[in-house]
């Protein structure tokens, strides 16, 4: 039994890098144990959305094998958010590709990231943060107090850090950019791709809505900060091009 | 059969809708856009405060009361030396992605800082960082950066504060690129990197990596 204050654990998953700190003071094999669930569940869900595995739900979907409202419970959940966020942002977030084929990718992320991190609380952790591919959902105070801060990514040169930011307890950040993930990220008004921000970060309580906030607030450009503002202890950090 | 139901996506769920409006209520629009630090005299603020003490020892905390009707012909000449400085070790993706997680020093922050040639004209200078400013819309932190002749040549957003209620906006060529002495300098404070996630693909995982491995 070994009792730390540090736990740090990092794999691959959903197609990118997951990183799980915990700052409590806890036995190892607790935190091991929470860090197990979540990689247990983001595989999980993984393989009900991604579009690169063929017997997922969504591939499924895509071919005519299922229909939505056969699907599970959780597909069904995220294409229900998918459609509020579509009205909300006016279009700007879309679940589907220009030529039709769903793909909830912008949203599953975040919304995957957050029910994991569910599990976290649930087995008594009150001290971390879980990244998923640099969204990230906190939960407390690093250990020496302070809030936990993260760094933005330059958007024109991913070497660098762009500012800091530091999260309100409990909050999260997900940032959106061009070319994120092959541009999946498309303006579902005018069906392209062109934005004047450079990169669009949001800061709020729960990260499915930072995450989809930042991928609908990326595609709105100049109006994605006072959109974002317009709900409720979320707000954006934009990174725009020379104007 | 399941072939005539109707798109879901046209349905509306009002269930869903009371599921996510407490969370995500819209509040009146009149909250206006602010464009935080977009133009030269907003800008300028932070960098005519510190600029006219470039001796600030960054341990002491002092308050940088931006006026926002100042305007401070000193901040020109940043726009115009704005290049991002060469430093040593500006790859620092490479000793990041080979790091043994056993490493004790992280080499983001381990690498040494050298003292380049005397060169009024490099950016290459104190690297001062404000630990809070008042600015019009909130607080913000800016880091400053002198050449050895004491003249301000970088600026660079370091923070944003938790109690804002609007969102700020970048523009990045009105500030400078964050170089990697400054990235050495405030690492330390750094707990997880977020980013657009093609940046994942390369040196923000790794950058990510080592704060993972950090003990």
């Amino acid at each position: 039994m070994t009792v730390a204050l540090h736990h740090k654990f990092a794999a691959k998953a959903m197609g990118t890098a997951v990183s799980l700190h915990i700052d409590d003071i806890c036995d190892a094999e607790i935190a091991e144990r929470a860090w197990r669930s979540v990689v247990d569940l983001l595989w999980v869900i993984e393989q009900k959305f991604s579009t690169f595995i063929e017997t997922s739900e969504i591939s499924r979907i895509s071919r005519g094998e299922l229909h939505l409202l056969d699907a599970s419970c959780e597909v069904i959940e995220v294409f229900d958010a998918c459609t509020w966020l579509e009205h909300a942002s006016n279009g700007a977030f879309r679940a589907r590709r220009p030529d039709g084929t769903l793909d909830p990718a912008g949203f599953v992320k975040g919304w995957a990231t957050q029910r994991a991190s569910r599990l976290l609380t649930e087995q008594g952790l009150n001290n971390w943060y879980l990244s998923v591919g640099g969204d990230i959902q906190t939960s407390g105070r690093q250990a020496s107090g302070e809030l936990w801060s993260v760094g933005i990514v330059d958007p024109t040169d991913d070497q660098q850090v762009r500012c800091i930011v530091e999260i309100p307890e409990g909050f999260a950040i997900a940032t959106s950019g061009t070319a994120e993930r092959g541009r999946h990220i498309w303006d579902g008004v005018t069906d392209q791709f062109v934005s004047p921000l450079l990169s669009f970060s949001v800061v709020g309580p729960d990260l499915m809505w930072a995450d989809a906030f930042a991928t609908a607030g990326f595609v709105m450009g100049s109006h994605g900060a006072s959109w974002v503002d317009g709900f409720d202890q979320y707000q954006a950090i934009a990174i725009s091009a020379q104007s | 059969m399941s072939q005539n139901r109707p798109s879901i996506g046209q349905q509306s769920k009002p269930s869903f809708a009371r599921q996510v409006m407490p969370a995500v209520a819209l509040t009146a629009v009149g909250v206006g856009f602010v464009s935080l630090l977009d133009g030269s005299s907003s800008g300028s603020v932070g960098l005519t405060a510190v600029a006219t003490n470039p001796v600030v020892d960054p341990n002491v905390p002092t308050t940088i009361v931006a006026d926002p009707n100042t305007t401070a012909p000193v901040a020109q000449p940043t726009n115009t030396t704005l290049a991002p400085t060469p430093v040593a070790g500006n790859s620092a993706a490479t000793p990041v992605a080979t790091a043994a997680p056993a490493a004790t020093a992280a080499p983001v922050t381990a690498a040494p800082i050298t003292a380049a040639p005397a060169n009024p004209g490099a950016c290459d200078g104190d690297v001062v960082a404000s630990p809070s400013a008042q600015f019009r819309y909130g607080v913000i932190q800016l880091q400053t950066q002198f050449t050895k002749a004491n003249v301000l040549c970088n600026v660079t957003v370091l923070q944003f504060p938790n109690d804002r209620r609007t969102s700020v906006q970048i523009n990045n060529y009105a500030l400078p690129i964050y170089n990697q002495e400054a990235v050495q300098n405030h690492s330390a404070k750094i707990r997880a990197i977020s980013g657009a996630t093609y940046s994942w693909q390369a040196y923000v995982a790794a950058l990510q990596a080592v704060l993972d491995s950090r003990p």
